[in-house]
């Protein structure tokens, strides 16, 4: 088992990291009534595990119980129906899922499932019928129809149903939701905070930890616990015991853009370009968001450029990222925006040394 | 609306102090269901006594000194310190989109800044925001904003406006 999963604390108790959060959530449960929740901060941040230690806090171990299933639902989308299939983990008392995933279809998994949830209570040891969790990932990344439609559906069965919503970035979940729930911002730990959990980890494992070691794989690591924890575990695997000089190994798609990077400022020229582009296609291949390679790239970028181009290309980032929003096929937005560096770069070279 | 607010408060035993009565308004930005959600959340989390500090902290509000440490970092002109503060604020997980709200606020209300820049800079806001709400990624528009706040407000030079 990786480390980031046996490392993972498993009660409201255990963590550490966001521990005033994790007590407000505790006080949250034991008054019965439990508001909608919406969870929202950066990557690794340790939103997930704030959520499962809040399952096991409402439903004992029997939230750990969870069964994989790959379904599929048919719906009636207007006149035809389709077959949508999604992968959820459902336990007696919950269904996390990925809606998302289902692209231009995600409205209607929306709606079918919290209808069939409703239908299906759970009851209690008392008789009662209690209610269930519906657990949704990556709400941000919902159509607006998608998010429309989750929200009428939180009124019409909110008796029967608990929605837990988890995203990145909450600037993209439309206000009806928002303030439909309990909003819980999530924030990545600092990089002292990401010490103690390496220390700990360490300590587990019977490691020896040479002294600012954990300090660098925490600078590492962007403030990401999990990229954190990943990077430990990696580094152990390459040469135990540490030595205090050994490199933190960088992601391989981080290394491959910052070859990139070299490409692009040792030449700017069509074929260049060309070389770029299958880099490019080949990172996206492997399935790096293209946002994620953009932004990259920009670091690498920045970190060699004069202090007065930079502005300026950083406003071309930004520009590219949202025209790549906004369409289709993310190669063209990075491509022009190698293009639009190029050019501005040899610009300032030519003015610079003729 | 606070009359609202405090019959509320009273129904349901609540002790808002003065403080966080009055600012409760402007968190909400006027919208009085927001502003019972927050009530109600903040009662939830915290008890019967609620301050402002609980208030701020179940809304989207970004607390008013981290905005204005911001706003300095932005104006010193440097843009490794201005790219790291992006990049703690994202790491933060506040919230973007409020944050272009309250920037505006805080550019407009600056005695050091000239009218004609606060036009320019609320122009480069508005973009932002547009393509916030196109999805775009967080992280790259507010550096734009923040790098072009900062050449704009010195009148360095200019971002090629497209
Ligand atoms: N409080 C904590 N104490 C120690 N380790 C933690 C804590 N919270 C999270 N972690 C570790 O950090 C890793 C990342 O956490 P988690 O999966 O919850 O992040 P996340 O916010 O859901 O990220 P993402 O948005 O990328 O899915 C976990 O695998 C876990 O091992
Ligand atoms: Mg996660």
């Amino acid at each position: 088992m990786l480390w980031v999963d046996k490392y993972r604390p498993k009660t409201l108790d255990q963590i550490t990291v966001h521990e005033d959060v994790a007590q407000n959530l505790k006080k949250l449960v034991t008054e019965q009534d439990c508001p909608h929740l919406l969870f929202y901060g950066p990557p690794g941040a340790g939103k997930k595990t704030l959520i499962m230690a809040l399952l096991r806090q409402m439903f004992g171990n029997s939230a750990e119980k969870v069964k994989v299933e790959n379904r599929t639902w048919k719906v009636d989308a207007g006149s035809r129906s389709i077959d949508i299939e999604l992968t959820t983990l459902a336990s007696a008392n919950h269904i996390e899922m990925s809606p998302s995933d289902a692209g231009f279809q995600d409205r209607y998994v929306v709606q079918e499932i919290i209808k069939e949830m409703a239908k299906n209570r759970p009851i209690d040891t008392k008789g009662k019928k209690g209610f269930k969790v519906l657990l949704l990932n990556e709400v941000d990344k919902l159509s607006r129809e998608a998010q429309h439609s989750l929200r009428r559906t939180m009124e019409k069965y909110s008796a029967y149903c608990r929605l837990i919503l988890c995203c990145n970035s909450s600037s993209r979940v439309i206000e009806a939701i928002r303030s439909r729930c309990l909003n819980v911002r999530i924030n990545a730990p600092n990089e002292e905070q990401i010490v103690r959990a390496l220390d700990f980890i360490s300590k587990k494992e019977d490691l020896q930890l040479p002294s600012g070691f954990a300090a660098r794989i925490a600078e590492k690591s962007n403030r990401n616990l999990r990229r954190a924890i990943l990077s430990l575990e990696t580094c152990r695997v390459q040469q135990y015991p540490f030595s205090s000089k050994q490199t933190i190994p960088p992601m391989d798609w981080e290394e491959y853009i910052s070859e990139i990077a070299s490409d692009i400022m040792k030449e700017q020229s069509p074929k260049r370009l060309f070389q770029v582009r299958g880099k490019l296609y080949e990172l996206l291949i492997n399935c790096i968001p293209p946002e994620i390679i953009l932004k990259r790239l920009l670091y690498e970028l920045l970190k060699k450029l004069d202090a007065e181009l930079k502005l300026e290309v950083c406003h071309w980032a930004a520009y590219y990222e949202h025209r790549m929003r906004l369409g289709q096929k993310a190669i063209f937005h990075l491509e022009a925006f190698v293009a639009k560096f190029m050019s501005v770069y040899k610009a300032f070279l030519i003015a610079t040394f003729g | 609306m606070s009359s609202r607010i405090l019959y509320i408060c009273k129904e349901e035993g609540l002790n808002l102090d003065s403080e966080a009565l009055s600012t409760l308004g402007s968190i909400s930005q006027g919208d009085l269901r927001r502003a019972i959600t927050y009530l109600q959340s903040a009662a939830r989390l915290f008890g019967s006594s609620i301050s402002l500090k609980d208030l701020i902290s179940v809304s989207r509000v970004i607390p008013t000194e981290v905005v204005q440490a911001f706003l300095a970092t932005c104006k010193s002109g440097n843009f490794d310190s201005a790219n790291k503060e992006v990049n703690d604020f994202i790491a933060e997980g506040y919230p973007v989109s409020q944050f272009l709200t309250q920037l505006f606020e805080a550019i407009v209300e600056a005695d050091d800044i000239s009218d004609e820049q606060k036009a320019r800079i609320s122009k480069k806001l508005g973009e932002a925001d547009k393509c916030l709400v196109d999805g775009a990624d967080e992280y790259l528009q507010l550096l734009d904003v923040c790098t072009s706040t900062k050449c704009l407000s010195t009148s360095v030079r200019g971002v090629p406006t497209v």
